[in-house]
């Protein structure tokens, strides 16, 4: 059962698009575009890779919306659209494509912590980055994780707690601050 | 040495900060451009000529198989009811949980994230009992169990979608082998093929 202004936005939502009016796409990218553009990004590493993805995630929402049969899982239902995009894509682009657009979002403040962070997410494998992005941005619940990859709940948790220790490990082999050099007397 | 309640809420902090500097330039005007130009220039159904070639040789050296080997082909005698059904199994694992749906003419799983996933069977390991209306499956380690329609089941096995793979139902069902095909009317755009019954 369904309730709430956010569940009651979703069947209207819904329902426009079933019935095929063209305002409701828009609708639907004001909703969710930042959050499935962050979730894209995050798999991805690359800006125009992340937009590419939430075009597509439209476009398949548009297509697919006959088959969503409860429109309180429309945001699941596009978040898992959006993560198999961006694998798939991934899948097809060279691995170093992020890397040589070169952007880092939370990185401009120059903090020690966040570079290691960001640094080391580029070091994960994708499927890890989405279990993360999934699960600790989206709120995704692991068995929502997991059904959103097409994975088992114990390969979710696999990915989150070896995501987990890989930025663990980054964390402390990277020097939270550079030492400063003495004075000389 | 970073606690496990502190790297959560670091790792939360540091996505949410990424999302946050994500300049967002997208309006609807750029989807329905998209979505007017994939209408007008159907490059991708291109791209599959070579593929329908290799498709439809592939599917008359089947149809000869099962000839020789007295497989049920497409259209045959519907020992199969409703079930979409290949000549044999994969090796994925992957788990699907959800409710089974038979109804009279489809087989399907109506997932958690709420979506109808055709199930697609291995004729060597499945039986369908039309007196029962229900599923006959033998796992790979003997084990039989038999499914019916609304309970909770849990498949391992592989899927497959037009989304991920940009092939759409009626391709899918054009370029598989079956020994069984699925009625037209089927929720397509989701495939599973079922390799165990947990």
């Amino acid at each position: 059962m369904c309730r709430g202004i956010r569940c009651e936005l979703n069947e209207q939502l819904v329902d426009d698009l079933r019935a095929r009016h063209p305002e409701a796409i828009e609708r639907l990218l004001d909703e969710y575009g930042r959050l499935l553009q962050a979730v894209a990004f995050h798999i991805l590493r690359s800006h125009a890779d992340a937009e590419e993805v939430v075009i597509d995630t439209m476009l398949s929402a548009w297509g697919r919306i006959g088959t969503l049969r409860d429109p309180a899982a429309l945001r699941p239902w596009l978040l898992r659209i959006a993560a198999r995009h961006a694998l798939a894509r991934r899948r097809r682009s060279a691995p170093d494509h992020a890397l040589l657009e070169g952007v880092q979002p939370a990185t401009s403040g120059a903090d020690p912590e966040q570079i290691a962070l960001a640094e080391a997410l580029e070091g994960l494998p994708p499927r890890m980055r989405a279990c993360l992005s999934l699960h600790y941005y989206a709120g995704l619940s692991v068995a929502e994780t997991a059904s959103a990859l097409g994975i088992s709940p114990n390969t979710a948790k696999y990915h989150l707690k070896a995501g987990l220790e890989q930025l663990r490990t980054a964390l402390e082999v990277e020097p939270r601050v550079a030492p400063r050099p003495r004075a000389e007397a | 040495m970073t606690g496990d309640r502190d790297l959560e809420t670091l790792v939360r902090r540091h996505l949410a900060a990424e999302a946050d500097e994500l300049p967002f330039l997208l309006d609807g005007e750029a989807v329905r451009r998209r979505l007017a130009e994939q209408r007008r220039t159907p490059w991708h159904l291109l791209a599959l000529v070579p593929v329908t070639a290799a498709i439809v040789l592939a599917v008359l050296v089947g149809q000869a198989l099962m000839a020789d080997s007295g497989v049920d082909g497409p259209g045959g005698p519907g020992v199969w009811g409703p079930l979409a059904v290949v000549p044999s199994a994969g090796g994925e694992a992957a788990l699907n949980t959800g409710t089974l749906r038979i109804t009279e003419t489809c087989v399907f799983l109506d997932t958690a994230g709420g979506e109808s996933e055709l199930l697609v069977w291995p004729a060597d390991r499945t039986r369908w009992d039309a007196s029962a209306g229900t599923v006959g499956f033998t796992n790979s380690d003997g084990s039989e169990v038999n499914l019916r329609d609304g309970e909770l089941v849990s498949f391992g096995g592989g899927g497959d979608s037009t989304v991920e793979g940009g092939v759409s139902g009626e391709e899918w069902v054009a370029r598989t082998q079956w020994v069984a095909r699925p009625d037209p009317s089927c929720p397509m755009e989701i495939r599973w093929y079922v390799n165990e019954v947990v």
